[in-house]
C-alpha cells in the first residue's frame, strides 16, 4: 500500500466536509509543552497539515506526565522532538520547527498574518498575555485560541469556552495555577483537546 | 464617576487608573490583559490610562499552566 492510499483511508472517518478545510490550513502553534504538543497530536490526526511551531525549550522527565514525548526524547528540543512524532503520524506533513524564545519583541516576524489559527501555548502566565495583547492588536483577522487555567485536578466541566470576539476564544476554568495546583495529564489534555477543536471549529465556520 | 469594568457597572473616585483597578483583580498587572473602550494597553502604560466617565473596561487575567 503507498502512502497515498493510506493518508486517503486515514480520514475516512472524518465528518464530511472537515478534511479539507483542514487540509488547506496554516497553522501556528506557540509553545510545544503540554498544551501545544497535544494540540499538535489532534490536528494532524483531525486533517491540518501545515503547521509552524515555536518552542525553546528541550524536552525533559518531568514533562512527560503530560506532553507529547517519548522517554527516548529527554534533552531533544521540544520542536524537534515534536516533529519527528507527528511525522510518525503522516510522513508528508509539512511542518516548520522555530526553536526561539517567542516575545513582544519577535512576535510580529513569526507569526504572520498568513496563518488562519494561532494557538496560545505557553505556560508562563505573563507570556500568555504578551502573546493575547499582540494578536488582539496585529492580527485580529486571525483565528486564535488561548487557553488560561487547565491545572490540579478540579472537574473537567470546569473547563469553560468563552468566545471573547469573533476571532478570540479563551479556553479554561479561569483560575487554576499550574505553580500552585500541578498539572495532571487528564486534565492537561482535556483543556488540549477542547483548544484543537475549538481551533477546527473556527475553521470550518469561515470555510 | 461611573464606569464599566468586565460588564459591570462601578463607581470610581475621579483620577483613578487602570493599574489601580488592576491592581484589585491581580497579583500581578503582567498577567492581565487590559482594554478600554476596545484598545489594548500594555503593562508599562496601565498607570497612566486615568479612566473617564462612561468607559468600558475589559480585564482578562492569564493563570500559568501549559
Amino acid at each position: 500500500m503507498n502512502t497515498e492510499s493510506v493518508l486517503e483511508n486515514m480520514f475516512a472517518a472524518n465528518p464530511d466536509g472537515v478534511t479539507e478545510t483542514l487540509n488547506r490550513a496554516s497553522v501556528f502553534i506557540a509553545g510545544c509543552g503540554g498544551l501545544g504538543s497535544n494540540v499538535a497530536n489532534i490536528l494532524v490526526r483531525a486533517g491540518v497539515r501545515n503547521i509552524s511551531m515555536a518552542d525553546f525549550d528541550v524536552v525533559c522527565a518531568s514533562n512527560l506526565n503530560r506532553q507529547f514525548f517519548f522517554k527516548a526524547q529527554i534533552g531533544v528540543p521540544k520542536v524537534k522532538a515534536l516533529k519527528d512524532n507527528l511525522l510518525a503520524i503522516d510522513p508528508d506533513l509539512q511542518l516548520y520547527e522555530l526553536q526561539k524564545r517567542l516575545c513582544p519583541e519577535n512576535f510580529s516576524d513569526y507569526i504572520g498574518r498568513d496563518f488562519d489559527l494561532v494557538f496560545e501555548c505557553f505556560d508562563n502566565a505573563a507570556s500568555k498575555a504578551e502573546l493575547t495583547r499582540f494578536m488582539l492588536r496585529e492580527r485580529r483577522d486571525t483565528i486564535y485560541v488561548a487557553v488560561s487555567g487547565l491545572a490540579g485536578i478540579a472537574p473537567v466541566e470546569n473547563i469553560r469556552v468563552i468566545r471573547r470576539s469573533k476571532n478570540f476564544i479563551l479556553v479554561g476554568d479561569g483560575g487554576s495555577d499550574a505553580d500552585e495546583s500541578g498539572t495532571l495529564a487528564s486534565r492537561v489534555i482535556a483543556a488540549s483537546a477542547i483548544q484543537a477543536h475549538c481551533g477546527i471549529m473556527a475553521l470550518l465556520e469561515r470555510a | 464617576m461611573q464606569v464599566i469594568v468586565n460588564g459591570s457597572e462601578r463607581v470610581l473616585t475621579p483620577g483613578t487608573s487602570l493599574n489601580d483597578i488592576i491592581k484589585e483583580a491581580a497579583r500581578s498587572p503582567e498577567h492581565v490583559v487590559a482594554a478600554v473602550n476596545g484598545d489594548i494597553f500594555e503593562p508599562m502604560d496601565y498607570a497612566g490610562v486615568i479612566l473617564k466617565e462612561g468607559d468600558e473596561i475589559d480585564l482578562m487575567t492569564f493563570v500559568g499552566g501549559g
